[in-house]
């Protein structure tokens, strides 16, 4: 199932999205820990995320989670679930129309105030 | 596998970690997210507002369940991609070196902050801001 069309493109966007995950992680973890430094030290870097670059970031950041948790658990059904391997290919294309329900609306409402 | 670092029953427990840990981090981050970024906003996050959610230690623990066990999860995805694209066992232990490090310092800065950051602190942003 991991070689050739959903399985291997669902197994490709996992491992990107969750190294995409994994880095910003190393970077929330220093820009909170500038929490011990102090509010002038704490608020003059966290307005670095207040850019519209860095607001697009966090639109790409909640797709690479929404997805990662999503086809996280097709693959916990996978594994878990009798006969769930007879249809991974349906639950991928279930994982996309759940991500999309959720990601646009989502995308809109972070991005409404410099969009509008 | 040649140059194969970790052995044993190892990888079957990784195996069994990360569908476990993945299933109780994508709870614990749609709450963070639903709460910090769609109730609250990033334009409006600042050190007062984490300072206030740090005077609750109820959201501590849920901030220190969170950080670890998303580095154990995602250092271990880490792990996994590096072994596989890494052939050579020397560079195999020299990434692992290095992701090791750097796995550890992030668990000993991010602990620390959430232990013993001091809410009283919470007076000094008032006066800044």
């Amino acid at each position: 199932m991991y070689r050739g069309k959903e399985g291997m493109l669902a197994w490709m966007a996992h491992r990107a999205a969750g190294i995409g995950i994994f880095l910003f992680l190393v970077a929330h973890i220093i820009d909170i820990s500038l929490m011990g430094f102090g509010p002038k030290t704490f608020n003059k870097m966290l307005h670095l995320y207040t850019n519209p670059v860095a607001r697009l970031g966090e639109v790409l950041l909640l797709a690479a989670v929404l997805f990662h948790a999503l086809n996280g658990v097709r693959i916990g059904i996978i594994d878990f679930v009798p006969g769930g391997v007879r249809v991974h290919r349906a639950m991928f294309y279930a994982v996309i129309i759940l991500f999309l329900v959720v990601f646009i609306p989502a995308a809109y409402i972070l991005l409404r105030d410099i969009i509008l | 596998m040649a140059g194969r670092i970790f052995r044993g029953s190892f990888e079957l427990y990784s195996w069994l970690f990360m569908r476990i840990s993945g299933a109780v981090i994508a709870v614990l981050v749609i709450i963070h997210l639903i709460y910090l970024h769609f109730l609250i906003g990033v334009e409006k996050i600042d050190f007062s507002v984490v300072a206030s959610r740090w005077s609750s230690s109820g959201w501590r623990i849920f901030d220190l369940v969170m950080l670890l066990l998303a580095l154990a999860h995602g250092g271990n995805g880490v792990r996994i991609v590096l072994e596989d694209y890494l052939r050579k066992r020397v560079w195999r232990i020299a990434a692992l070196t290095v992701l090791g490090i750097v796995w550890v310092a992030l668990i000993v800065i991010g602990t620390h902050v959430i232990l013993t950051f001091d809410p009283s602190s919470l007076q000094e942003a008032r006066v800044v801001s």
